[in-house]
């Protein structure tokens, strides 16, 4: 069975009882969030939980068969899934995703994931060593952030192997294996601790599961650490293969690191450049990058902070420390990066702050929120924008002090608690679906984004369509000639997803059709596999153009360096690339199964008001163009801004999906048909049991 | 280039000072892939700070509505005047820049004459 190591750990954490749960078993969902959904269908005693802080939720921590090879950004990358916490109105089955080495490791140990269930007694760590497993005390670990957790373990772990000449002896079966690598940790900090909706799962200084609430889900487990060291290696069906394509993914489509194309499109071809919104604190740095990544996307510095402050953990201070510091460049650099910091040090999601941060201001600026206001707060509002402030904000938050005792279940439902549902209805809380902060991507312009999350649970954070938005965006902004015109980019991009060039027409005659229900199913069958469960990494894949290749044509589904070329080298199937994408329809059936019986209706799956009542201004870019076609069917680059949606357009819209996937298109259940025809009868039977089957269409 | 003309005393201040909360400008930054972050501006310093030329990301700003704010809210016709000519022309990222190298101007002399005061 090559590419995965050929057994899951399931901890049952109440009973400290280990099983082996043969992957062999749950092969076809490929790894990722496919294999934790459906080790969370077979395991969840109680698929009805709406808050992940439950102890039946069944929380997986999953790797794949690309997990610790050298498959072009993929090698790296971990998925935990479970029931979310902190969502609105219902904390939905749901999953996160975080970079670095540790699931390189964990099938190095022999494993490909962890299953979760139940919860501990008192607070433990999870020692993996190889195949040797066990559930330690952590009460001398509690209340410490992630990163003193994580080293903590590393020299515990050192202090019980023995070691010569820096070559460390872990058990191996009958074995000894050896390794000069410390274990790879993945640790929750206070918010964790505290069962904060915005707690994350942390991974060496930066890497973290932020989106769901996976750190409230392990504090409420009363798991603190998960350590893992391995001695083995990946077992790769064609190793011949699999360096050939990688090969031809770097001359062929990615960046040329000696001499990188700025202005490139496409994402394979990004240069490798740290992803930090603030000035770099210093020269002394080096890209740093998940493993087997191609062209990383953090940077280390040699001043000693900042380190993989990556993204929006180095975007959400910006405003506020830029106007402390005056605008002093170097300054707000800092007092970002030193922020971004103590969010990982505490363990503290950055995404719900970077939009609230500003409503939280006003609040205090209205008389709202203060030491007299009606929202009770004693922190120093004053001095937002400075670090200090930055460190006490993510104490509280991670601690429930102060206002962080409301936002500890989520922002949505903070602001309704404090009466303030019209600063959610307006957008003054941009939190547009399912209670969870808008990206940066507004639904009303960039249609694939918004809709593409109110037919799945959270927040997409899918760049494959999006990429469109830069290079073009970006492209204008400089005053250049589009590299690729916009018939030729709608054309390529439906050779790669649909067939259907209409699909990539985001005008307004255009915006509720049946083309751009196709591309955003196939985009959510391509991340579902893919993206979430082969675990490819979303900044680089899909790569569906490129300027880099003459024809224009990027890697995805090609027959040199196309993701089913990479899935067949390590795992030795012969699956076609729609193969694939059938794996992710089934994927996602299965999680619509789950959400379903979580209490899932179509009426629920809205946009918050504002994105139906206030139109999409430009006062932050005046740019937001995307390709379109005129009454003539010609194709042209045009602005999509000024625009809302209408609701009558999104529910027919929503009908049109929901028919397309074989759903109900009434309540947006899954329907028996289409779930037999996936080999799902068993989950049909349970939703019939559960009076929640849709019905089949006449 | 034309300089600009001394400001007095008064507008200096302003200018360093800042606008009420409610009277910011309404601007970003933008950085591939991560999207816009909104960045209202309520001084001078922070203006020129978040146009300042950047190989990693772009400020997100309208230039009618900057203009208008810098003539309108801070009291600086001059400063407007001249920005609204010289992002006539060029590309987006050629205005930034040519708005940049102006309140960059305005900003040394306001910081002059106040350290004068
Ligand atoms: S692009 Fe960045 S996040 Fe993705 S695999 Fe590479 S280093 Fe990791």
């Amino acid at each position: 069975m090559s590419g995965f190591a050929g057994k899951i750990l399931h901890v049952d954490l109440s009973a400290r009882r280990f099983e082996r749960i043969p992957t062999m078993r749950y092969r076809e969902y490929g790894g990722g969030y496919g294999m934790g959904t459906a080790l969370f269908w077979d395991l969840c005693r109680d698929k009805t939980i709406r808050d992940g802080r439950r102890p039946e939720n069944v929380c997986c921590v999953m790797a794949s068969p690309f997990s610790g090879t050298n498959v072009p950004s993929a090698g790296g990358r971990c998925e935990v899934s479970g029931v979310g916490v902190g969502f609105y109105p219902i904390s939905w089955f749901t999953r996160s995703n975080f970079g670095g080495h540790f699931a390189a490791m964990l099938k190095q140990a022999g494993w490909d994931g962890i299953v979760l269930t139940g919860r501990a007694a008192s607070p433990v760590w999870l020692d993996i060593r190889n195949d040797r497993v066990a559930l330690r005390e952590a009460a001398w670990l509690w209340g410490r952030d992630a990163w003193d957790t994580q080293q903590r373990i590393q020299e515990r772990v050192a202090a019980e192997e023995e070691a010569t000449d820096g070559w460390r002896a872990v058990p191996e079966g009958q074995r000894v294996g050896l390794t000069t690598q410390p274990p790879a940790v993945l640790a929750i900090g206070p918010a964790g601790e505290n069962r904060v909706a915005d707690a994350c799962l942390v991974h060496g200084a930066g890497n973290a599961a932020g989106q769901g609430g996976f750190g409230a889900v392990w504090g409420a487990k009363n798991l603190k650490a998960v350590s893992v060291v391995g001695t083995g290696a990946v077992p790769v069906a064609d190793p011949a293969a699999l360096l050939q394509a990688r090969f031809v993914a770097k001359e062929r489509y990615a960046a040329d690191a000696e001499d990188p194309d700025l202005h490139a499109w496409g994402n394979l071809d990004r240069a490798p450049e740290p992803v930090v919104f603030v000035k770099h604190p210093t020269d002394e740095r080096r890209t740093s990058a998940c493993h087997g990544c191609i062209n990383g996307c953090k940077a280390r510095y040699a001043v000693g902070y900042g380190n993989e402050v990556t993204c929006n953990t180095s975007a959400w201070y910006v405003p506020f420390a830029a106007r402390h510091a005056g605008g002093d460049k170097d300054k707000v650099a800092e007092i970002v990066l030193r922020a971004g910091d103590w969010l990982n040090r505490y363990g503290v999601n950055s995404y719900g702050l970077s939009r609230a941060l500003h409503w939280l201001e006003s609040l205090h600026r209205r008389g709202l929120m203060g030491r007299d206001g009606p929202i009770r707060s004693d922190l120093p509002w004053e001095d937002l924008g400075s670090l200090p402030f930055a460190r006490e904000l993510i104490e509280a938050l991670a601690t429930r002090r102060d206002i962080g005792a409301d936002l500890a279940d989520g922002w949505v439902p903070a602001a309704l608690g404090w009466g303030r549902r019209e600063d959610w209805e307006k957008g003054l809380l941009p939190f547009p679906y399912w209670g969870v902060p808008e990206h940066g991507y507004d639904s009303r312009a960039e249609l694939e984004w918004g809709y593409a999350t109110i037919v799945t649970e959270r927040d997409i954070n899918d760049h494959g369509v999006n990429f469109i938005f830069w290079d073009l965006n970006m492209a204008l902004a400089y005053g250049r000639e589009p590299r690729i015109d916009a018939a030729t980019l709608a054309r390529r991009v439906a050779e790669k997803t649909t067939g259907d060039p209409a699909g990539l027409d985001y005008g307004d005659a255009n915006m509720y059709s049946e083309a751009v229900a196709r591309l955003v199913r196939w985009m959510v069958h391509y991340n579902r596999f893919w993206k979430n469960s082969a675990l490819l990494c979303d900044f680089r894949w899909p790569n569906l153009y490129s300027s880099r290749t003459p024809d224009l044509r990027g890697a995805t589904a090609s027959p040199d360096a196309g993701e089913q070329v990479f899935w067949n080298a390590v795992a030795g199937e012969g699956i076609t690339f729609e193969q694939g994408l059938e794996r992710g329809r089934k994927i996602l059936n299965l999680q619509n199964a789950i959400w379903t019986l979580q209490g899932r209706h179509r009426d629920l799956a809205r946009f918050a008001r504002y994105v139906y009542e206030t139109p999409f201004d430009r006062f932050r870019f005046p740019f937001y163009h995307w390709p379109t076609r005129d009454e003539d069917g010609a194709w042209a680059y045009r602005s999509v801004m000024g625009r809302r949606l209408s609701e009558d357009g999104v529910e027919r819209w929503k009908t049109r999906y929901y028919r397309l996937e074989g759903w109900d298109p009434e309540t947006g259940w899954p329907t028996r048909p289409t779930l037999e025809a996936l080999g799902l009868g068993h989950v049909a039977d349970e939703l019939e049991a559960a009076g929640r089957l849709g019905a089949a269409a006449g | 280039m034309r300089t600009l003309a001394a400001p007095e005393p008064e507008l200096a201040k302003r200018l360093l000072l800042g606008v009420r909360y409610e009277d910011r400008l309404r601007a970003g930054l933008l950085v591939p892939p991560r999207g816009v972050v909104e960045t209202p501006v309520a001084s001078l310093p922070e203006l020129c700070s978040l146009l300042e030329p950047d190989a990693r990301c772009l400020p997100a700003v309208h230039f009618d509505t900057l203009v208008e704010w810098i003539g309108g809210v801070l009291g600086d016709t001059e400063l407007a005047g001249r920005i609204r000519e010289a992002v006539r022309e060029g590309c987006y990222v050629d205005g930034c820049r040519a708005a940049h190298a102006l309140i960059s101007e305005r900003l040394a002399q306001a910081r002059s004459c106040a350290g004068a005061v």
